[in-house]
Parts: C-alpha cells; structure tokens; sequence
C-alpha cells in the first residue's frame, strides 16, 4: 500500500516499499497549467538540467557518474494529465542490496545537484547548451509526423481543443520554441521552483519513513514556499460534429474521431467509464477490435481510450481511405449500440476481468507504479488498486452504457494519402 | 527438475526436457500475482527454404508471420474469447528468427497456460479464416509501409546482407502474402511447430511441477520426419557499397549503418555482449565522440548503437535522425580508427562494464521481457542469466577487434531522407 507523506507544504511524496525488484526508483515533478506560453519551457528545463551540475560539470561527467552508478538511468519525464503539465526527474537504479553500495543516497545527492546546481551563466542557463537541447526538442517535435498514428492523434487534439489548454501537446509546440532564450527559461525554472506544486513518487525496499527522510534532504530547497492552485477542469459541450481531412504521404489512412464525455468525479464513475471505454474499443475483445478488424478487415489496428482528467475519448483506425465512411458508420453504430443498454454480460465481465487484472499486475512493475501514481495530487477519483479493483467489480451495464451515452462526438480528422 | 540458482541476481529456474523434446523453464515467483507464460518457436520470418525427409521445401514472404496470426484460431472459435473469460492478455510477435505466442494474467494463470499451450497445439487453418485474415494483414503492411523506423532496418537489412533471406520484410509484401494459402500454413505448422522446435518458459506463482504438468499434459507426442533448416549461416554476397538513400515523409533524415561479423561459430550471446560493449566504448553517452556530435547538433536522443544477431550472423549497428549522416559515420569511423592505434581505455572499459550488469539486472524486472529473453536463449542452447559471467569475461581484446571493423569501406549505410531534400 503506498504511504502519502507530505514532505513540505505543497511537495508530496507517494511512497510504496517492496523489497521484490532489483530496482529502486524516484520521480520529483513539478506541475503547472498547461499554456502554450509555458509548455515548451517547462519540457525544456528537464534537458538542460540534465546537462550537468557544480560537481558534474558537463553532461560526459554526468553519463560516467551514472555508469558509475551500476548504470542507474536519470532522464526528464514531461506528461499532460488533462490540463495539467508535469515535468520533471525520474531516476532508476539498483537497490541497494544488489548493488552492494548506497547507491540510494548517491542519487538523491546527484539529483539534489542537478536540480538546484545546474549550469547557469549571466543570470540565465548556459547558452551552449540551450542551443542543442533547443535543437534537439525541435528535431523531436518536427519528427511527430514520422509517426502516422501519434500525428493523427495530436492533430486531431489541435483541432477538436482549438482554444482551449488541452490542444497544447504536452511538450509544447514548435512555434513556441522561437520564444525561448536561456535568461527567460531560466527565470520560469525559478518560477516553478517557487510557487509550483510538486508530486515526489518512491519505490523501494526502503520505509517511507527513510525515503521520505531522504527526499526531503535532496528537496530542501523546496521548503516554505506557497504554490499556486492548479485550475479545476471544465466540461464543454460541443456544437454540431466538426471534420478536418488532411493530405500527406502515406499509403494506409489514419482515422481519428474525438468524443467529449462526462469528467468522472467519483470512483465508481471513473470505473463506469473505463469498463464503457473497454466494452467500447479497449481490447482486444472490444466492440471495435471485433466488429472493424476481426469481421470486416478494415484495419489492423483500432482503439479508443479515455483521458479522464479532460473528459475526452479518443478512437483512431488505420484504414483505406475508400473505406472511411464505412469505418466511420461502424464506429458511430457500435457507439451507438453499446450505450442504449446494448452491453452483454459476457463482454461486460470480460472489460472488467482485463481492467482488474491491469491492475492487479500494476504493483508487480515499477514502471508501472510510477505512470500509475503519477498525477495522484491532481484531485479527481483517487484510490488504491484495491479501491479501484473493487469498484470496477461493482460496474453494472447500465452504468457503463450510460457513460457511453453521455459520450458526443466532437471531431472527425483524417490523414490520407494525396489523390493520384 | 532440475534447479539453478543465480544468487547475485535472485533468481531460480527450473528447467526440464519432456520427453517429446519441449524444453520446459520456469521462474518461479511466489509472491506475485501476475503470471506470463511464452511458447517460443525456432521458426521466423527468415526460414523460407528447408529440408523435410530429403524434400526441398520454401514458402513466400512472411508466412510465418501469417501462421502467428492465425495460431489464435480454434475449432470451436477464437482463443482470444476462451482467454478472455480466464482474464488473460494474450498476444503474439514475429521476428526474423523467431516466433512467440504468449499470454499474461493475474488470473487463472494455470487455465491460461493450458490455454496457450491448446492454441499452439491445435493448428486449425480453414481456407475461409485463412482468407479472411489477408485484409488485416494487407493493412498492418500497409502501416508498416508507412512508418520510417520500419523501414529503415528493412532497408538496411536489403543493403547489409543482400540476398540472404533476412533482407526480406518480416510481414511479406502484398503480393507475396497474396500466394499464401491455408496448405501454406499447415506445412510450416506441421515441420517448425514441433515441441523439440519450442520452448515453454513461464514466470510466476505457479509451482514448477504444477508447470510441467501441465505442459505434459497438453503437449503432443515427439513428432517424426527430419526437418533441416536451410538458414544460410552466412552472407549470400557482399554488403552493397556506398549510401543508399530512400525517400519518405521524413523531418529529418534518418540513418542506419551495419558492419557485418565474420559468421559466427561460438556464443552468439556473448559476441553480442562484447558487440554491444564495443560500441558503447566508441558512441555510447559517455564516450567523447558521442558529446562532439551531439553537441555539433549532428545526433541527438535517437541516437543508438549495438550488435545486432540472428542465428549465426551479427553486425554492428548504428542508427539515428541526423541533417548530416555522412559526417556522423565519417566521424565515427575515425574515432575507430583511433582507438585501433591508441589502444582500449581500460578503465572506461570497466566502468562500462559495471554500466551493463546493472542495466542488465534492472530489466530482469520486467517480468514478460525476461521470460521471452529466457526462452528466446534457450532455443539456442544459451543461458540468458549467465551474462555477469559473460561481461566479465570479455577482454579489450575483443572490444578492440570489433571496434576495427567500424571501417567506411566495411559499411552498409541506409538512409531515410525527407522527399523534398536533393542530396
């Protein structure tokens, strides 16, 4: 079971103690409201910080001392939960006992070094290396259209939330890069420093007693401050459905279609959501996968998933495009079937089967806690694994379809290939 | 069955051979819930060509990977549906040397390994399912076509070892899966999916014995017949020389290089170790060359470099997003030539060593990855938990031979360019 202890006002740490994995892991993330102004700065700060520190003075001494370090993995994390940014350390590494030295202690010194000793230069980060990481996070976002799937995705998030926090891609858009200078990054990673509330995640073989003693040494810079309020989402109703078709080059079409959906308040109504979303189009025995894949060979892949914090779901299908109408109507249709009480008792118990035993098989990964605490000082439904075993078990169909018939669609994009 | 133990790395397998030949391994875990269990094949997109009882034999173009797809089919409908009353996720890859179904669960995990093991033992091939299934595979073709990270190692394949049945694509081409019937699937079935030709290895809280039970249990008898794989151990012909460039809707151009091994006769698991410690010695993060062309702005995060192998043939890779690949493999291939005469910097040597057990021991936490690592080893008569003896055991030596064969004149060099770039 995790232990919640709050390390300093507006820093909280979740801290879960096993002593069954050879690695040990901790994350300190900042979070603050998803803004164009803000995103592509705070996905930055995670990259230079990485550049090295007062006893690291450049980023070779940093990947050494990591080798060093049994190989232990230090990177930057950059996440949205709804209209929420977080940014951040994470660190993985041997525990202890394996390693045979306090490799623990070590990493909390390092980090402790890279997030409040980075490398700064004339009041602002060192210019040198806020030109490559300014490079590269360009490169990384120019690449997003290598992708066909993630492309369609964000830019049907572009278009479907145009106005609104959540169209901003987590790290930001490129556009907003031209903004940056390394005196103006510097200044907004000591704004987050001051006033922005931190989520701190343990996992290990120690207490949370001696976790917490030790993040709290390596975050003491964080003490006394005031953090700012994160704003609450909204849910907006939307007009009349919306299309955008783009063209590019590709042979097999991607199709993206946006729902907006009630934003679970409760427990029981995050479950209601996730068992509809898996009926739905969550597995490989969902309505979708069946019905478009596995009887009309429509596609290869087909899905749909939920981001609850925003109230939004999601499908996308890679298809012919001569066959978009037909994809479309099969997913308007089985839509449309699963939530006027359509939900068998058998696909019923399977979604539910499949998402408690997700779940169940969330406290035997470490990766796996750490994505599945992360966001938990978000507000919203929160819970333990059993809390949330248990009330996905109590899930009735016509909760879930009733989820589904709250679910209106918003937006249409497809990405096809350029006529002949 | 028989027991090893792996003190420094807390782990135990149990290991045992039925009679029919199914290699048996588990890794057993008590105290946890999840269970995943993988039934690996020694048969892979690469095995066209064999021999059964003196009779040529040869399939098209990813027909294994068709079979991977239609494994789920059974008389009384789709296994998906019999796991998914158990709770279990199953799902199933091909590789260029390999197949493996698997399934995991925190449910019924001895139902759901009777379960995989039904599925891979009940072949069922109708030729209205077998059709049926072209139209999905058609569109994950399609998908692949369309994703430059596919490929490019396609494509390096075709340039690194042209002619060998590994440049061909794991998936097949429209037109060759077109040639793929459900007589196709049930001659493949019947040589390659034979127990002496699998490996079960299954990780949880199910006990050993209960393990091998069960597989007794559901696996069928030895087969007979002698089936020999016509898998070529070495190159048909030489790498093609000079950069070879693709065009794609690409940001950036992307590369990949191979240096291809002599053909390897020893432990592939260890020339892959010392392979892979070779090029982290030369490009790894730490290495000098590595922070010159990143912060040159001529590689960034996607870098990678490694050994890659299949079977008996291996090569040295490089890969990335680059505006200049050119001067990366120039500047690479330099530093190679300078660490030749300098000599191997031992003590960055053993500290890239302590790096590799520990990122090594750390993925044993992800419980499917090592089950399928086991397993994959296992068909080639290797014990994956023995690499901290094995990175031990590689000498500078051996680093310094391979990091002289990172020469130009020795590369296959696949490029990605975006469609409107001239060069």
């Amino acid at each position: 079971m995790p232990e919640l202890i709050e390390l300093f006002p507006g820093v909280r740490l979740t801290a879960v103690q096993s002593s069954r994995f050879r690695t040990g892991c901790f994350r300190v993330s900042f979070l603050s409201p998803l803004r164009s102004e803000t995103a592509a700065m705070n996905a930055l700060i995670p990259d230079l910080l990485l550049r090295g520190c007062r006893t690291c003075p450049d980023p070779t001494a940093v990947s050494r001392f990591l080798d060093d370090a049994c190989g232990a993995s230090v990177g930057g994390l950059v996440r949205k939960h709804g209209q929420i940014q977080t940014a951040g350390i994470y660190a993985a590494f041997l525990e202890d006992a394996v390693a045979q030295e306090p490799l623990l202690e070590r990493l909390c010194g390092f980090v402790h070094d890279l997030l409040f000793e980075p490398l700064v230069k004339d009041d602002g980060f060192d210019p040198a290396g806020f030109a490559v990481e300014c490079a590269n996070l360009r490169s990384a976002m120019r690449a997003e259209k290598n992708d066909k799937a993630l492309y369609a995705i964000r830019q049907l998030c572009r278009n479907m939330f145009r106005g609104e926090p959540y169209a901003v891609p987590a790290s930001g858009e490129e556009e907003d890069l031209d903004r940056i200078t390394p005196k103006n990054l510097y200044e907004q990673y000591q704004a987050l420093l001051a006033h922005a509330p931190a989520e701190v995640f343990y996992m290990g073989s120690e207490t949370p007693q001696r976790a917490a003693e030790l993040l709290r040494g390596m975050l003491r810079p964080l003490a006394g401050r005031s953090c700012e309020k994160l704003p609450e989402p909204v849910f907006r109703t939307p007009g009349p459905v919306r299309s955008l078709t783009e063209t590019g080059d590709l042979t097999q079409a991607r199709l993206a279609v946006g729902f907006r959906t009630p934003i679970p308040q409760t427990l029981d109504e995050l479950a209601a959501a996730q068992v509809f979303t898996a009926v739905y189009g969550g597995s490989y025995r969902s309505r979708l996968f069946l019905r478009m894949r596995e009887e009309a060979s429509l596609c290869y892949a087909v899905s749909a998933s939920l981001d609850r914090r925003e109230g939004a779901m999601f499908v996308t299908a890679g298809i012919d495009a001569e066959q978009t109408e037909p994809a479309l109507a099969e997913i308007r249709r089985q839509l449309a079937l699963c939530a006027a009480d359509g939900i068998g008792p058998d696909e019923l118990d399977q979604a539910k089967a499949l998402l408690i035993s997700g779940l169940r098989g969330v406290c035997e990964s470490p990766g796996r806690m750490e994505e599945f605490y992360a966001g938990v000082s978000l507000g919203g439904p929160a819970g333990s694994i059993e809390d949330r075993a248990a009330a996905i078990g109590r899930v009735t169909a016509e909760q879930a379809s009733a989820f589904g018939a709250a679910a209106q669609e918003d937006f249409v994009y497809l990405l096809k290939g350029a006529e002949p | 069955m028989r027991c090893r133990d792996y003190p420094r790395l807390r782990e135990q397998v149990w290991e045992e051979v039925l009679p029919n030949g199914l290699r048996v391994l588990v890794l057993h875990k008590p105290d946890f819930e999840r269970s995943f269990a993988v039934v690996a094949v020694n048969y892979g997109a690469a095995d066209l060509h064999w021999r059964r009882d003196g009779t040529d034999c040869s399939v098209p173009a990813g027909t294994a990977h068709y079979l991977e797809h239609k494994l789920f089919d059974l008389p009384g409908g789709s296994a998906d549906e019999r796991f998914s009353a158990l709770g279990g996720n199953p799902n199933a890859f091909t590789g260029c040397c390999g197949t493996a179904c698997y399934v995991e669960t925190t449910r019924n995990p001895a139902e759901n390994l009777r379960q995989l093991l039904e599925m891979v033992f009940t072949p069922w091939f109708t030729p209205e399912l077998v059709e049926r299934e072209r139209g999905i595979i058609d569109q994950e073709i399609k998908m692949s076509d369309d994703s430059p990270d596919s490929r490019l190692f396609e494509f390096l394949n075709q340039i690194a070892l042209p002619g060998h049945p590994l440049s061909v694509p794991i998936l097949g081409t429209q037109d060759s899966i077109r040639r793929i019937t459900a007589d196709t699937l049930s001659r493949c079935y019947r040589d390659f999916y034979r127990p002496d030709n699998l490996v079960l290895c299954v990780e949880g809280p199910l006990p050993p014995e209960e393990v091998l039970a069960i597989a007794a249990a559901c696996a069928p008898p030895r087969l007979e017949g002698q089936v020999q794989s016509c898998f070529p151990e070495a190159m048909a012909r030489p790498p093609l020389r000079g950069r070879q460039t693709l065009r794609m809707d690409v940001a950036m151009p992307m590369f990949a290089a191979g240096f291809p091994l002599p053909s390897l006769t020893g432990d592939g698991v260890r020339t892959e170790l010392a392979g892979d410690l070779a090029m982290e010695l030369l490009t790894g993060t730490s290495s000098d060359c590595y922070r010159r062309l990143y912060d040159a702005g001529l590689i960034d995060d996607s870098f990678s470099a490694g050994c890659d192998r299949f079977r008996s043939v291996a090569m040295l890779t490089l890969s990335g997003d680059s505006r200049d690949p050119d001067a990366v493999l120039a500047a690479i291939c330099a530093e190679a030539e300078r660490i030749c005469r300098a000599g191997v910097d031992r003590e960055a040597l053993s500290r890239l060593k302590k790096a590799m057990f520990g990122r090594r021991v750390r993925s044993l936490d992800s419980f499917g990855a090592t089950c399928i690592r086991l397993a994959e080893a296992a068909l080639e008569g290797m014990d994956y938990l023995d690499f901290p003896a094995q990175i031990a055991a590689v000498t500078a030596g051996e680093v310094l031979d391979l990091i002289g064969r990172i020469r130009p004149e020795s590369a296959a060099f696949a490029v990605i360019a975006p469609k409107e770039e001239e060069t």
